[in-house]
């Protein structure tokens, strides 16, 4: 192997900007969100619903089977400038695991929902 | 094996956001934005528009891959170009995810959309690389010629000599497009229209409704970008040179500059 000299001196573009990260307090509101989804208060996760969402909120928490779900995970996160899509996965032993996906933008110190979706039946990571 | 698949067909790990554009436009209008793309006016642009540039050769590249498996009685050279392409767009995906690190971004960070992906559904080859090969990577001429500009005013070497290198390739692209679309349409002049027809939907589609415009007439505003503040481009521009080494004619570029704003894609 020849002498590829000292590697430690190359060094690629280094970033020049910071990451913007998911703000902590989002995701501690989408788990509540998913408490409650869980507990089947739907009801209470709509009020955190702008009124165009309220129906779609509606129907999900109608999907949701309440108390058989026991693991509630966050699985993926993106944004469209302040607005954050997050989508989470519910699942247990005995309920066939849901997807759900909402897109979230700060109001002040809460969080609002602008959609919400079911991407249960949804092959890959497509959400219509 | 199915043909001329749809876009839920794509294979995606289950941590990505992939959404219709039509979710995208809502998401962008409900905070006041205009319904498309970032704009270069956008605190967001460099990170989004590089990151709508790496799925979208992410998408390129599945899209040659596809083209190349739905037309298998092609002329056995269009299925090597496909496959060199396929070979390009994978290092291309590569290069703008290291330039999505170095701008602080990642693959992920921004949601994918289904756009690119819609101008595959076309039963014909002819079609496929009028729509892609010159459509879509003629639009890529555009964007990257722009972000070259931007960077040489920035002063940053990096982005500007990787979108060169990339912008190299897409030429031969646009080439090798127009070179397939002549060849695949010999003495049939109708299958010509037909292909000449579909790539001038693309071009439409992405006319991003009066939102872009030639370099000469596009407005110039200050533009953030890391610790630097520059002049530059507040609509999207029509690289005229890069289209004319592309191979593209002074009239077509002519209909796409007379096209804009016609169009209200999103």
């Amino acid at each position: 192997m020849p002498d590829m000299g000292y590697k430690d001196n190359v060094m690629g573009p280094q970033p020049i900007a910071p990451r913007k990260s998911i703000p902590e307090s989002l995701l501690a509101t989408v788990r509540h969100i998913l408490d409650l989804l869980a507990d089947g208060k739907g009801a209470d996760a709509s009020s955190m619903a702008v009124d165009s969402a309220k129906d779609e909120l509606s129907q999900l928490a109608a999907s949701v089977k309440a108390g058989v779900y026991n693991d509630k995970r966050i699985v993926g996160t993106a944004r469209t400038n302040d607005h954050f899509w997050i989508k989470a996965k519910l699942s247990g032993p005995d309920a066939k695991p849901l997807t759900i996906q909402f897109r979230m933008s700060a109001d002040g110190d809460r969080w609002l929902i602008w959609e919400a979706s079911n991407l249960s039946d949804a092959r890959s990571a497509w959400t219509k | 094996m199915e043909k001329c698949i749809s876009v839920d067909k794509l294979a995606r790990p289950e941590n990505h956001i992939l959404v219709s554009m039509e979710k995208m436009r809502r998401a962008r209008v409900d905070q006041g934005l205009t319904p498309f793309n970032a704009m270069p006016y956008e605190d967001d642009f460099l990170r989004a528009r590089l990151h709508g540039i790496c799925v979208g050769e992410l998408q390129a590249m599945e899209a040659a891959g596809r083209t190349l498996f739905d037309f298998p009685d092609a002329p056995w050279e269009f299925q090597l170009d496909m496959a060199r392409q396929v070979w390009d767009e994978s290092r291309h995906a590569e290069i703008y995810m290291k330039l999505l690190d170095y701008v602080g971004s990642y693959l992920g960070e921004f949601p994918e959309t289904e756009v690119l992906w819609s101008c595959t559904q076309v039963d014909d080859p002819a079609c496929r690389v009028a729509g892609i090969n010159r459509g879509l990577e003629g639009l890529a001429c555009d964007v990257f010629e722009q972000l070259i500009r931007l960077a040489q005013k920035m002063g940053d070497p990096v982005i500007e000599r990787a979108v060169d290198y990339v912008l190299a390739d897409e030429i031969t692209h646009v080439r090798m497009g127009s070179k397939w679309m002549r060849k695949l349409t010999e003495g049939d002049p109708a299958r010509l229209a037909k292909a000449q027809a579909f790539q001038e939907n693309i071009d439409n589609l992405f006319n991003f409704s009066g939102g872009r415009t030639t370099q000469e007439d596009a407005k110039q505003i200050h533009q953030k970008l890391g610790n630097k503040e520059v002049e530059f481009d507040a609509t999207l521009t029509i690289a005229k040179d890069a289209r004319l080494l592309a191979g593209f004619t002074e009239e077509e570029i002519e209909r796409l500059i007379k096209g804009m704003g016609k169009s209200a894609a999103y």
